[in-house]
């Protein structure tokens, strides 16, 4: 067993050529699977009639299922739907036209938008229903309720949710080399065969993601602790 | 790609797939039995404060927490021939199986470990103490008061584990393991009806996702009879408390575990 440190600091420093698109997966599904989260969210806690059994089914499905699952389904579906509305539209955009970024972007938002969606759910349901009430009571709007009340001490209590999830995300952002988006884990194969040295390129991705859930780790942990400086956004 | 879509396929897929669904449950179950081992081997340490191997415990588990499980699978696959190599094991011949099932197994145990010690952190010290005075010893008060107790707790954690480790098994297909998703890649390409043949895959992992929560949510409700023996069946979160409260203990989930 021969470990070339060497060439595994040289690695490291090759890897950082791919991170911005991993960051840019982890921080667009994370964002996109928010807004999808909340809506669907919502549309479950307030019983919507149709929407939130759409959500329901939606959710069950995604958690149920492969993050990769989730991945080539819309990297094979979605240009057979672009490529027949362009036939039937006759739009002069085809689907090679798309780069494979965005397949892993709508993707990966769709995943993330169910996970977020139950740690909205659980966060929303946390928050006391006095608090709700009160809010009612001094005349405030639904909106005016959520936004000041709800969300505010959902928030707290889904900050830890919250971390794990954009830890997942970061982590799930690696299948994107199956459908050839040069993110960290896409970099470390091409390293690793154009230098065959695999075992020091994998060490050295391995820390590269290591040292970046750390660093969520961390930014979550002094959020929390800026937050709790209050600790009026106790809802329990 | 040009190819129509065809529902026919996806039903003609799934008992093609299914035939492969054997090996990708024999991962998931192999590697729970040995990542249990680990993990309890991993959480001793850390609930008996022994220096320096708790430090080791807490490495270990940091590292397969923080890393994504498609990096482990590559380390462990390209890492481990060369750790048998010091000892005189040639592994060239071994089937890629067994490392896909070490690398869900290492991280398993990581998680497993957690699991251990927050189930037992978890049940009320008064409870020992109570066995303890009624004169049980100390293998007495673990079989009979901590442990029966400690899994009603972890029970749900566990099951977002086992149904994550399901999920991840898709990803040994990358170093050549041919289970569900392995298959479903030769079909896709012998077909080129990939729309249709991840529609089946899909649809048999959610049916087995299914399956595993309910199995799961029963086993609750039996470790949790103690719970609302006089009360009528409650949903969980209105129980006494006792159970969510630990629920939300955040370092269980941590990792990201189960995308």
């Amino acid at each position: 067993m021969s470990l070339d440190f060497g060439f595994m600091y040289t690695a490291f420093l090759g890897l950082f050529s791919a991170l911005p698109n991993t960051l840019i997966i982890t921080v667009v599904s994370v964002l996109a699977g928010l807004v999808i989260g909340i809506i669907t969210a919502l549309a479950r806690i307030y019983k919507v009639p149709v929407l939130s059994q759409i959500s329901h089914g939606y959710v069950t499905f995604i958690r149920g299922t492969p993050m990769l699952m989730h991945l080539l389904l819309i990297y094979f579906s979605l240009p057979l739907l672009i490529d027949a509305g362009a036939k039937h539209f006759g739009w002069s955009f085809h689907s090679k036209d798309v780069p494979y970024m965005v397949f892993a972007l709508i993707s990966f938002s769709i995943t993330s938008g169910a996970y977020m969606s139950e740690v909205v759910r659980s966060g929303i349901q946390s928050v006391n229903r006095g608090q709700i009430e009160a809010a009612y009571a001094v005349g405030m709007t639904t909106w005016q309720v959520l936004r000041r009340i709800v969300f505010p001490q959902a928030f707290v209590v889904s900050l830890p949710n919250l971390t794990n999830s954009v830890i997942g995300m970061l982590h799930g952002s690696t299948l994107a080399f199956t459908v050839s988006v040069t993110e960290i884990q896409a970099q470390a194969e091409i390293l690793a065969s154009t230098n065959w040295k695999y075992l020091e390129v994998y060490i050295a991705a391995a820390l590269l993601f290591w040292g970046l859930t750390v660093l969520i780790e961390r930014i979550s942990g002094l959020v929390e602790k800026k937050i709790n400086v209050f600790h009026g956004g106790r809802a329990s | 790609m040009s190819r129509e879509f065809n529902i026919d396929y996806v039903f003609s897929f799934i008992p093609k797939m299914l035939s492969y669904l054997h090996i990708t449950l024999f991962i998931v179950a192999s590697s729970l039995v040995l990542g249990l081992m680990i993990g309890l081997l991993v959480a001793l340490p850390r609930m008996y404060n022994i220096p320096f191997l708790k430090r080791v415990s807490q490495v270990y588990v940091s590292f397969f927490r923080g890393t994504p499980i498609l990096i482990q699978l590559f380390l462990v696959y390209y890492g481990l021939p060369e750790l048998l190599k010091l000892v005189d094991i040639n592994s060239s011949r071994w089937d890629v199986l067994w490392f896909a099932i070490a690398t869900y197994a290492l991280n398993s145990g990581a998680f497993i470990s957690e699991i251990i010690r927050s189930g037992v952190e978890a049940v009320d010290r008064g409870q020992i103490e109570a066995a303890q005075s009624v004169g049980m010893t100390g293998y007495q008060t673990f079989t009979r008061i901590i442990l029966p107790q400690a899994l009603a707790v972890v029970v749900p954690v566990f099951s977002n584990l086992v149904i994550g480790n399901l999920k991840d098994t898709s990803l040994a297909f990358t170093i050549g393991a041919m289970e569900m998703t392995g298959k479903s890649q030769t079909l896709g390409s012998a077909t080129q009806h990939f729309v249709e043949t991840y529609i089946a895959l899909s649809l048999i992992y959610l049916v087995i996702s299914l399956i595993l929560q309910k199995l799961f949510k029963v086993l609750e409700n039996v470790l949790l009879r103690h719970e609302h023996r006089d009360t009528a069946r409650k949903e969980p979160e209105q129980r006494k408390g006792f159970v969510v409260r630990h629920l939300r203990s955040p370092r269980l989930s941590k990792g990201g575990k189960g995308i």
